[in-house]
């Protein structure tokens, strides 16, 4: 649905983008993760058609934004870092302006407007001016823009900036309902638990490269990140220690004591937790709780980031 | 063209319900009825009220000093304010095409113009309500004339509203174009050869103060003031839809 | 493809369709500055705003160099004092028609305006260039030959009153005409010689108090006239003019006299009050086969003032004849009839119709009221009232006439008996139409339309009620209630 190939952005001497590329399939969201200047923005930007890129290609919907630039912009809903709408024009007025650009007639404009305005809890702001609008209701809006004429394809770019946590977490329904309808759901963020909570995958660029590209766990295996695991045991003792200093020899992993009853251990071969477990069954230890911790994305960006060069 | 449409009703509208038109508009009235104060009063036109059209729409000072300078006014909001802002991302990424958007905001721009011509269409019916024996083939022909470059002017000023954010710029940009339209071909009219002759079929007050306050419409003035118009739309076109091709 | 070919490719494109399109927009813009697709459209609802189809039609015959230079500079201060609009509305009917000159030529025609607003060199370098004397408005120039056109030529004023403070004022224009016949003499590329007879005691065609005037019109008008002193001395002329005669023909003269007639050649004759009784029998005997003559004694007419008819003052030798004066039939008053105009002749004598033959054809071009007489000199001189010896009825003042049908190598044998000299001396200026007019038909060019129009003028005079309501209006009211206007918009949003 929304696809990128090797796609370049060069600003004079400034390589914004090089080589670039992602997919977001339908139903799916894609977080695009990455530091400030790491060409988020730029990406969007190019897959809106605002922009051309320098080389490479990009697409919606099959549609090339190069050659088929206008109709791959009717699939597209976009909704562009800090938006703005004209201060002088009311929130319906401006959603029926948008809603006729995108070429619904005149007959479907007030349907269209109202739905995406109760869609995104905008009814009671209709009257009112952009200007007078918060934040997260400016934000709403540009939602609603974006939402408007129900294009297959959504771009949003930091959607969640801006927004208090009650808001946040009204978006972070409204996408998962969007991606639940059918639509492929591109959206930049600094925000990284906010990532984490809704993006089925995540992309992370950095100096306008990818890094990694995948589900969390993917990416976790992908930069050899070491497995944790927490072991629980009912009660403390040697034999414990010893076990684990005998298995840790063989499996190659390091285990520190969290407190007299657990232990956090750091495998370095995903492929030997199940060979752990089963040295941890038979050495007939009294185990309450052997669980992998979930990968840190914190944790892997900043990974990431300091592992690239600048 | 159902987005064309949806744009151009929404540049007219914005336009009507912006104060900063109507601070516009009302200044325009105020210095031109003015201008047509000190006209009247004048014994000439007192005598031979034929005199009034060429001097507000011939060579006097509406022309050299007013009109250049109002058109670009208006068009700092079509570009410069909309990229300052943040509105011109969402507009040019909807699925609208460039020529279109640079029409659509052209021709609101030029429907809102006729307001400003039709506040001086209203001195010069108040004049015929108050006994003035009007010509009234040179008050329309001088008026038509007015608007044409006042048209023009709208394109020069759209154009070099597009190329900056700054809205100084944009405006003084397009007023700085426009006094040059005026005046180059005034300084070399009297040129011998090619660049007399280029510099004469090029001197819009002429064409303004000979022809149409004349009561004489002339081809070439309409397809010039047209021709340019349409020039510096292209333009502004090629700038917008260059930011898609070059990368 | 490389990301740099693309950009560079890119960017070539982008320039070169704006290059295409400049070169685009100058070529349309020379398209359509040709002749055949130049069109000019008179919106005035008498048509009169641009030039008329006989100027048009002699500015294109001129050829590719020709220019016309108008100079726009208020020179005689008599014409701005009390606020006269005379400057200004000549000013703008030259131009307008200078334009259109310049649009109905094709561009053959270089035009230009040169006034007082010009860059200083450019204006000195065009009077150098074009020798341009004062009092001269517009200059033509062709194929090494030129015509030139005063302001006098173009426009008919009335002159400031100084004892009431009323301002000059235009009464006819006749730029068009003007040009056109500026045009129709450069076109033809032939000057007729035109000579002025100066040895029976006539004014010399030097001297400003004389026939200086006559000649500098005669200039105007594509003659080349030449003093001579008589007949005999006529060999390579097209027109003998004579303005008055002191004394007979000597018999040489007498002899080529009759000899020009004979070869029907053109003769403009004007004999005024003043002129020798003797001269005026040999004319009379002259013209007796053309069917005029003179008779002696000046033509008055009564003055019609708020008290009923006056006479016995000398304004009643004044001739005013408008346009009910002149003949309907002939081409030297036609286009005096169509452009209303309105001529003053100072001290006439009567011209009469003579029984000649049949083989020339006579016609009374200006006549006098059926209350005029012709006062005769009685021993206390002119008394300028009518006498019981005299005979009051309408009389002629100037009679034209030609051959029925033209001899061989198309001569006409046209002449012209006016019964007044001063017309053309001192008086040429209130009379200057007939006789550019009669010139014409003289030199076998029928003029058949132009001449003085009127400028229709549109006076406002409000009360100073009206004025104020509309003073205040325009600077007050409509900018206020604008401004009222986007307050109530602004304040209406906002809620």
């Amino acid at each position: 649905m929304i696809k990128t190939e090797r796609l370049t952005k060069h600003y004079g001497t400034i390589h914004a983008l090089t080589e670039v590329d992602l997919e977001v399939a339908p139903g799916e969201i894609l977080g695009f993760l990455g530091p400030n200047g790491a060409g988020k923005s730029t990406t969007l930007r190019i897959l809106s058609g605002y922009l051309p890129p320098t080389s490479g290609k990009a697409s919606i919907n099959g549609l090339d934004l190069m050659n088929e630039s206008l109709a791959a912009r009717r699939c597209t809903g976009y909704l562009p870092e800090n938006f703005v709408a004209p201060s002088e024009l009311r929130v319906s007025e401006y959603l029926r302006f948008r809603a006729s650009l995108k070429g619904l007639r005149s007959k479907q404009v007030p349907a269209e407007v109202q739905r995406v305005a109760k869609h995104l809890g905008l009814e009671p702001r209709l009257r009112q001016p952009f200007s007078a609008l918060s934040k997260g209701f400016r934000q709403r809006v540009g939602l609603a823009d974006a939402l408007l004429g129900d294009p297959p394809a959504l771009l949003l770019d930091e959607p969640f900036s801006g927004l208090d946590p009650l808001q946040r977490e009204e978006f972070r329904t409204i996408l998962k309902n969007l991606a639940t309808s059918g639509k492929a759901i591109l959206f930049s963020s600094h925000v990284l638990p906010e990532v984490e909570e809704i993006a089925m995958r995540v992309q992370i660029l950095h100096h306008g490269r990818s890094k990694a590209v995948g589900t969390l766990e993917d990416l976790q295996s992908h930069l050899h990140e070491k497995a944790k695991l927490c072991l629980r045991l009912s009660e403390s003792g040697a034999q414990c220690e010893q076990v684990l200093t005998d298995a840790a020899k063989e499996l190659d992993f390091s285990f520190t004591e969290q407190n007299d009853k657990s232990y956090l251990i750091e495998l370095n071969d995903h492929s030997k937790r199940s060979e752990l477990f089963q040295r941890l069954a038979a050495s007939k230890l009294p185990v309450v709780e052997f669980r992998e911790l979930r990968p840190d994305l914190d944790q892997l960006f900043r990974n990431l980031v300091e592992e690239s060069p600048s | 063209m159902r987005a064309f449409v949806a744009l151009w009703r929404r540049e007219v509208f914005s336009m009507m319900v912006s104060p900063f038109a109507f601070v516009l508009l009302g200044v325009w009235f105020l210095l031109n009825g003015m201008l047509f104060v000190v006209a009247l009063n004048t014994q000439q036109v007192m005598d031979d009220l034929r005199l009034l059209p060429p001097f507000l729409f011939g060579s006097g000072m509406l022309v050299w000093l007013l009109l250049p300078a109002f058109p670009p006014l208006l068009c700092i909001r079509l570009f410069a304010e909309e990229h300052r802002v943040g509105t011109l991302e969402p507009l040019l990424t909807a699925p609208i095409r460039d020529f279109a958007v640079v029409l659509a905001k052209y021709l609101a721009a030029c429907v809102f113009f006729l307001l400003f011509w039709g506040g001086v269409l209203l001195l010069f019916l108040l004049l015929h309500w108050h006994g003035g024996d009007l010509d009234w083939a040179r008050v329309l022909g001088g008026m038509t004339g007015a608007i044409l470059t006042s048209f023009l002017f709208l394109a020069t000023g759209l154009w070099a509203s597009s190329w900056s954010s700054n809205l100084v710029l944009g405006a003084g940009g397009g007023a700085a174009l426009n006094y040059l339209l005026l005046f180059v071909p005034a300084l070399f009219e009297l040129n011998e050869g090619a660049l007399g002759a280029v510099a004469r079929s090029m001197h819009l007050p002429n064409f303004l103060d000979r022809g149409f306050s004349a009561g004489l419409l002339d081809s070439y003035a309409l397809v010039y003031m047209l021709g340019l118009s349409a020039l510096f739309l292209f333009l502004t076109w090629m700038r917008l839809v260059s930011r898609r091709w070059v990368p | 493809m490389g990301a740099m070919s693309r950009r560079l490719r890119l960017g070539l494109l982008t320039m070169f369709a704006a290059a295409c399109a400049i070169t685009f927009t100058v070529l349309l813009l020379y398209t359509f500055s040709r002749p055949g697709l130049r069109v000019r459209i008179d919106l005035s609802s008498t048509g009169t705003a641009g030039l008329s189809d006989r100027t048009v039609t002699a500015l294109n015959q001129l050829p590719e160099d020709s220019r016309l230079t108008a100079f726009l500079f208020p020179e005689d201060d008599s014409f701005r004092w009390f606020n006269s609009n005379v400057y200004p509305q000549a000013f703008d009917r030259i131009t307008s028609l200078m334009e259109d000159a310049r649009v109905q030529s094709g561009g053959k025609l270089q035009t230009l305006v040169v006034d007082i607003n010009s860059p200083m060199v450019a204006r000195e370098r065009e009077i150098n260039r074009s020798a341009r004397k004062p009092g001269e408005a517009i200059i033509l120039e062709s194929g090494g030959h030129r015509r030139v056109i005063t302001f006098e030529d173009l426009f008919q004023i009335l002159r400031a009153n100084v004892n009431d403070n009323t301002p000059a004022r235009i009464q006819l224009e006749r730029v068009d005409a003007a040009l056109g016949d500026a045009a129709v003499a450069l076109a033809s590329g032939t000057t007729l010689k035109a000579g002025i007879v100066t040895g029976y005691g006539q004014a010399s065609p030097t001297d400003p108090n004389g026939l200086l005037g006559l000649s500098q019109l005669l200039v105007r008008d594509n003659w080349e006239p030449v003093e001579i002193e008589g007949p005999a001395d006529a060999d390579d002329c097209d027109l003998l003019i004579f303005v008055d005669q002191k004394q007979p023909f000597l018999p040489s003269d007498l002899s080529a006299m009759e000899t020009w007639l004979a070869e029907d050649k053109a003769v403009l004759v004007a004999l005024g009050p003043n002129a020798s009784p003797a001269a005026a029998q040999q004319w009379n005997q002259l013209l007796k086969d053309r069917g005029t003559g003179f008779e002696p004694g000046l033509l008055c007419e009564p003055i019609r003032s708020a008290n009923g008819m006056v006479e016995g003052r000398s304004d009643c030798a004044k001739l005013e004849l408008n346009s009910e004066r002149f003949s309907g039939q002939h081409p030297i008053t036609i286009p005096l009839i169509e452009d209303n105009r309105l001529l003053l002749v100072i001290g006439a004598r009567p011209v009469i119709f003579q029984s000649g033959t049949n083989d020339f054809t006579q016609e009374r071009l200006l006549r006098t009221d059926p209350l005029a007489w012709a006062d005769s000199q009685d021993p206390n001189g002119l008394v300028f009232s009518y006498d019981k010896n005299e005979e009051r009825g309408i009389r002629s003042i100037a009679v034209a006439s030609e051959r029925w049908a033209p001899g061989e190598e198309g001569r006409m044998g046209r002449i012209v008996a006016l019964g007044s000299s001063a017309s053309l001396g001192p008086g040429l200026d209130f009379n200057r139409d007939f006789i550019t007019s009669s010139l014409q038909w003289l030199g076998g060019d029928e003029r058949q339309a132009s001449g003085l129009i009127g400028l229709g003028e549109r006076p406002f005079r409000p009360d100073r009620a009206s004025l104020a309501r509309i003073n205040n209006m325009s600077v007050y009211g409509i900018p206020g209630v604008t401004l009222l206007i986007g307050l109530w918009i602004f304040w209406r949003r906002k809620r």
